[in-house]
């Protein structure tokens, strides 16, 4: 109860601080024949800027710069875009017609042109690979057709997406019109160099004055030396030694020296002093800065330059020079949309778990895969040998992951109760702990604590390879009756589910990784397509209170359609309004 | 207690981060969308490192102890374990002729070189060997004699044509085939392997990749959203 | 010198990998183990001076950005895992890295996933000039995504019409599965060659 209590305060405590949604116009300055006609705040990172162009036939490439350093993007003419500074350092081998073209890709000036579309894209899918890189992840984007990686050298082959400039189309228009649109991005870097050279002049003007702190300094020193020296003479006077007027003297010689360094220190600074009228300067103009500092944190001015070139060569381009003074946006409006879908599901699957709790009972059709899986469990028992199950080769962070953290603990029930051997080779170090414990409770539910072994769930390696290798081991030695696959896949999926099949096992896989399901499909005797992965866990358990989150999303999945339905008898019948909404959210 | 904590983490973290995508003020995109999500989670996850290295050492001393089947095998783990990791992190980085340095990460480093002659070509193989295991998938494939298999079979058979000289091969020795019967209908077609491979990576693929995308979609929201509101608790491992 | 023998090390544990096709084997356990032995090494090896020094020591130590000691803190947390009393600690930073992961990710599968498939979906017939066979595979496509959606609900039975469209919409998986299965065989192929260049051609030197 206290903990539903948190969550509504905390929930309020968050919308409180919904800002208001602010934005200021744009300043623009154009010289040429360039003219930008609309522009538009993207994120709190980037601008798409709309230009016009006359006239525009002569135009081969438009290039975007703000003092040389960024130039981020390029529209082509033809419809397709360029985004440079996306990728990770490197080169990019470039197959064209048979020929083979290296482009350093820090390099801006690439001779990139019709070719190749959607880096970004390309770079999002980098961050997420596993070592090493899987060429057929790349494959999914469905506009770039072949892709050979070796190392640092990504080379593929791209088709001519027209839909990207409809992206940046905000209205909808027809495809021969003559606008341009550019996305400009890096605003947020771009910011932060701004603010830190504002910083870096007020430690320099500060540095000025800190000669009075200085000065005081030296003083405190020499009082302190002279206390020092007063209390070594009460000391010397007290022991009454002979030699003690020869003490005395070195030590008021050494005394006169350190004071004598400090005060001629001292001197050196008085030369150099300052007057009160010039500090003060200073420190007004310290405040001024501090409020511009202040200003610029808010809002601040770039130039930037668009040039066109002309198709011969670089003759004939113009220039245009605007000011921008971008005031982010507190609210991304482009994502109300998708701020309102979201917080529609969550009532719905919120509203679907309240009726499951009042009882009301939920139909879930059968699921052939998950039908089997008391069967399989069974057969092991049966021929007395062990089940393997392999959670897949990703983070515990990914939904797929966490699908199959959820699926093992229904399994390992069922595997509990007839005390079958259990097997569970771990990828990754975090959700080998968590499977662990998942396992280890599992026993416990069932009331055979003492079954559980605690070397069944062990960490193997997080290579891909290396863990194919690994569990390929383990297939051959322990030969397990059973083999599950679920969660999260890629290219090592059929080395390890062929050894399976060769071995005699009986194999159930599940994964969202559209890549590999069709491999699982020749080698498994059940595979859960997509969706079904994330069902298993709530349709293994029967709990009504989990299968009533597997209505929520058919729900939704019955929303998308009538989406679906309504928007194409409206485009079909010349009404846009649905893609007009639809384009205005950001990729 | 130990399991409010993490559920409370778990839903306050979720929530915010939820309106944080909303945001584009710089606490959302400079803080917590950069800061926290990219530089902190990547220091937090560097620990998890403790477990595999424990797990790994604990599962093979317990096999070395107990001498079971195949043991050696066991010391040879712990063995490669150990060696990398102690060129890496413990042995200084002399120069030990050849162009080589003895500790450390870098090109020429012992560490790097064990890496590339023995770990690369190693998973590089595994990697190839894959060609011989498609191979017995669509044999078995093959031999499944249901509607949906022979699909599947067939599509790939057509795409791979399409994707290779040979398909361009057919078409052209075939653009002559010419029939009495029906003589207006463009006969080769049916041999454009690679117009063919086209239209099924055009239209039959983009309608089930579409699809499994939607469902997928769907299925991780749900799952995204039984953790933040606490539904599905097993990630927690135990009930205690 | 060094090279040659890297590559004849290299050579010896290419074919021990490639001994498991025939079948399990001592040369293969050796490599098996080794291979993930060496891997965990690897990864201590480049967690140590890529992440633990990069992220961690590099900040704080020398650049006093004792901000970082926080989730070096909660990292440390992974270390309740050593002893049974405390570790239940471990649940925190899992907690924290997933409910980050999971509330930032529902908005962006909507985003990502959903409205720019449904965009892409809606806008098929937005194209001058489209052909009779343009329009017949345009709207095949859109029977496929519509007939392989209704195989994935949960709440209907497969039976009467509905179970022939779910029919209808797992042919269209199947072809799409083909498809990627047909895109794959090649690439696998050429990664074959490869290994087989590196023995013959790196290592025998028997082509040139």
């Amino acid at each position: 109860m206290r903990l539903r209590k948190l969550r509504v305060i905390l929930l309020m405590l968050i919308l409180l601080t919904v800002p208001i949604f602010s934005e200021k116009p744009l300043e623009v300055k154009a010289i040429g024949d360039l003219q930008l006609e609309d522009y538009k705040y993207d994120n709190a990172a980037s601008i798409i800027l709309k230009f016009k162009l006359s006239p525009d036939d002569f135009l081969s490439k438009l290039k975007l710069s703000k003092d040389g350093i960024l130039r981020t993007s390029e529209m082509l003419p033809d419809g397709n875009m360029v985004e440079y500074g996306l990728l990770p350092n490197g080169t990019v081998e470039i197959k064209k017609d048979g020929t083979t073209k290296n482009v350093n890709m820090t390099d801006l000036e690439s001779p990139i042109r019709n070719d190749l579309v959607k880096f970004y894209h390309i770079y999002f899918k980098i961050g997420q690979i596993k070592e090493p890189f899987n060429a057929e992840e790349f494959s999914e984007f469905s506009n770039i057709s072949t892709i050979r990686i070796a190392k640092n050298i990504y080379s593929y082959k791209a088709k001519k997406d027209l839909s990207i400039i409809n992206k940046f189309r905000l209205p909808y228009y027809k495809t021969d019109d003559n606008y341009y649109y550019i996305r400009f991005k890096g605003l947020d870097d771009l910011k932060k160099s701004y603010i830190e050279d504002f910083e870096n002049k007020i430690k320099v003007k500060k540095g000025e004055l800190t000669f009075e702190n200085k000065k005081n300094t030296i003083k405190k020193e020499i009082l302190k030396l002279k206390e020092k020296y007063i209390n070594n003479k009460k000391k010397l006077k007290a022991e009454k030694d002979q030699d003690i007027k020869k003490e005395l003297i070195s030590l008021k010689g050494e005394f006169n020296e350190e004071v004598g360094s400090l005060k001629s220190k001292l001197q050196e600074l008085k030369k150099k002093k300052i007057d009160k009228e010039k500090k003060n300067e200073i420190k007004k103009e310290i405040i001024l800065l501090k409020e511009e500092l202040k200003k610029a944190k808010k809002d601040f001015a770039i130039t930037f330059t668009v040039a066109a070139e002309s198709k011969e060569g670089m003759e004939t381009y113009c220039e245009l020079f605007s000011t921008i003074t971008p005031k982010v946006e507190q609210i991304n409006l482009d994502k109300l949309w998708i701020f309102l879908f979201s917080i529609g599901f969550i009532i719905i699957m919120l509203l679907l778990y309240n009726s499951a709790k009042k009882g009301k009972k939920l139909y879930v059709r059968a699921i052939a895969g998950l039908s089997a899986v008391e069967e399989a469990v069974g057969r092991a028992t049966e021929m007395g040998k062990p089940v393997l199950y392999i959670s897949g080769i990703s983070y515990i962070t990914d939904i797929q992951t966490l699908a199959s953290i959820n699926i093992l603990g229904q399994i390992a029930k069922k595997v509990a109760i007839y005390e079958t051997p259990l097997i569970v080779p771990v990828n990754d170090p975090i959700v080998y702990t968590v499977l662990r414990e998942v396992v280890r409770e599992a026993y416990v539910d069932v009331g055979k604590p003492d079954a559980y072994q605690e070397e069944s769930v062990f960490f193997l390696t997080t290579a891909q390879f290396a863990y194919a290798a690994g569990v390929n081991g383990i297939i051959v030695r322990d030969k397990p009756s059973t083999i599950f696959y679920m969660g999260s896949f890629f290219a090592e999926s059929l080395l390890m589910s062929e050894t399976g099949n060769q071995v005699g096992a009986m194999q159930i896989a599940g994964t969202a990784s559209t890549t590999q399901i069709p491999f699982f499909i020749a080698s498994c005797d059940y595979t859960l397509i997509g969706e079904e992965l994330f069902a298993a866990s709530a349709y293994l358990s029967r709990d009504p209170l989990l299968l009533s989150t597997i209505k929520a999303q058919d729900y939704g999945k019955a929303l998308i359609m009538l989406l679906m339905i309504l928007g194409l008898t409206l485009e079909l019948s010349g009404i846009h309004w649905i893609i007009y909404i639809l384009q205005n959210i950001p990729d | 207690m130990k399991r409010t904590i993490p559920l409370v983490l778990v839903f306050t973290l979720g929530v915010i981060y939820f309106f944080a995508g909303f945001f584009s003020n710089s606490f959302s995109v400079n803080f917590l969308q950069q800061e926290i999500y990219a530089n902190w989670l990547k220091i937090v996850g560097t620990f998890a490192i403790i477990m595999s290295v424990t797990s790994l050492w604990r599962r093979n001393y317990i096999k070395i102890k107990r001498k079971a089947p195949g043991y050696v095998y066991n010391y040879i783990e712990l063995i490669g374990m150990v060696v990398m990791a102690s060129f890496a992190v413990l042995l200084p980085k002399v120069n030990i002729g050849a162009g080589m340095v003895l500790g450390g990460i870098e090109k020429n480093s012992v560490f790097n070189w064990i890496f590339m002659n023995i770990q690369v070509p190693m998973q590089a193989t595994m990697f190839s060997m894959l060609a011989f295991y498609i191979a017995s998938a669509a044999y078995r494939a093959f031999r499944a004699r249901n509607i949906e298999a022979t699909l599947l079979l067939i599509t790939a058979a057509i795409v791979m044509i399409g994707r290779v000289p040979l398909g361009e091969n057919i078409y052209q020795a075939m653009s002559g085939v010419n029939s009495h019967f029906l003589p207006e209908f463009h006969w080769a077609g049916i041999f454009d392997f690679q117009g063919i491979t086209q239209w099924i990576l055009d239209i039959p693929n983009t309608a089930s990749k579409r699809a499994i995308v939607f469902g997928v979609a769907m299925g991780g929201i749900a799952t995204s959203l039984k953790i933040v509101f606490g539904i599905e608790k097993s990630w927690l491992g135990g009930t205690e | 010198m060094i090279t040659i023998i890297g590559t004849w090390i290299a050579a010896f544990f290419t074919l021990a990998i490639f001994s498991f096709l025939y079948k399990d084997n001592p040369f293969y356990k050796f490599a098996e183990h080794l291979l993930v032995g060496i891997s965990v090494g690897y990864g201590i090896g480049l967690i140590w001076h890529n992440a633990f020094i990069g992220y961690v020591w590099i900040p704080i130590i020398n650049n006093h950005q004792y901000i970082y000691i926080i989730p070096t803190l909660i990292g440390l947390l992974y270390l309740g895992f050593l002893h049974k009393k405390t570790i239940w600690l471990i649940r925190i930073p899992i907690s924290i890295s997933l409910g980050i992961g999971t509330g930032f990710g529902v908005p962006l599968i909507f985003q990502t996933y959903i409205f720019t498939q449904l965009r892409e979906t809606l806008t098929v017939f937005n194209h001058p000039g489209m052909g009779f066979w343009a329009i017949v595979s345009t709207a095949l496509l859109v029977i496929g995504v519509f007939t392989a959606i209704i195989y994935f609900f949960f709440s209907w039975k497969h039976k009467g019409t509905v179970g022939v469209l779910a029919k209808i919409g797992i042919y269209f998986l199947m072809i799409g599965f083909g498809a990627s299965f047909g895109l794959t065989v090649m690439g696998r192929i050429s990664l074959l060659i490869g290994r087989f260049l590196f023995l013959f051609k790196d290592w025998l030197h028997l082509i040139g």
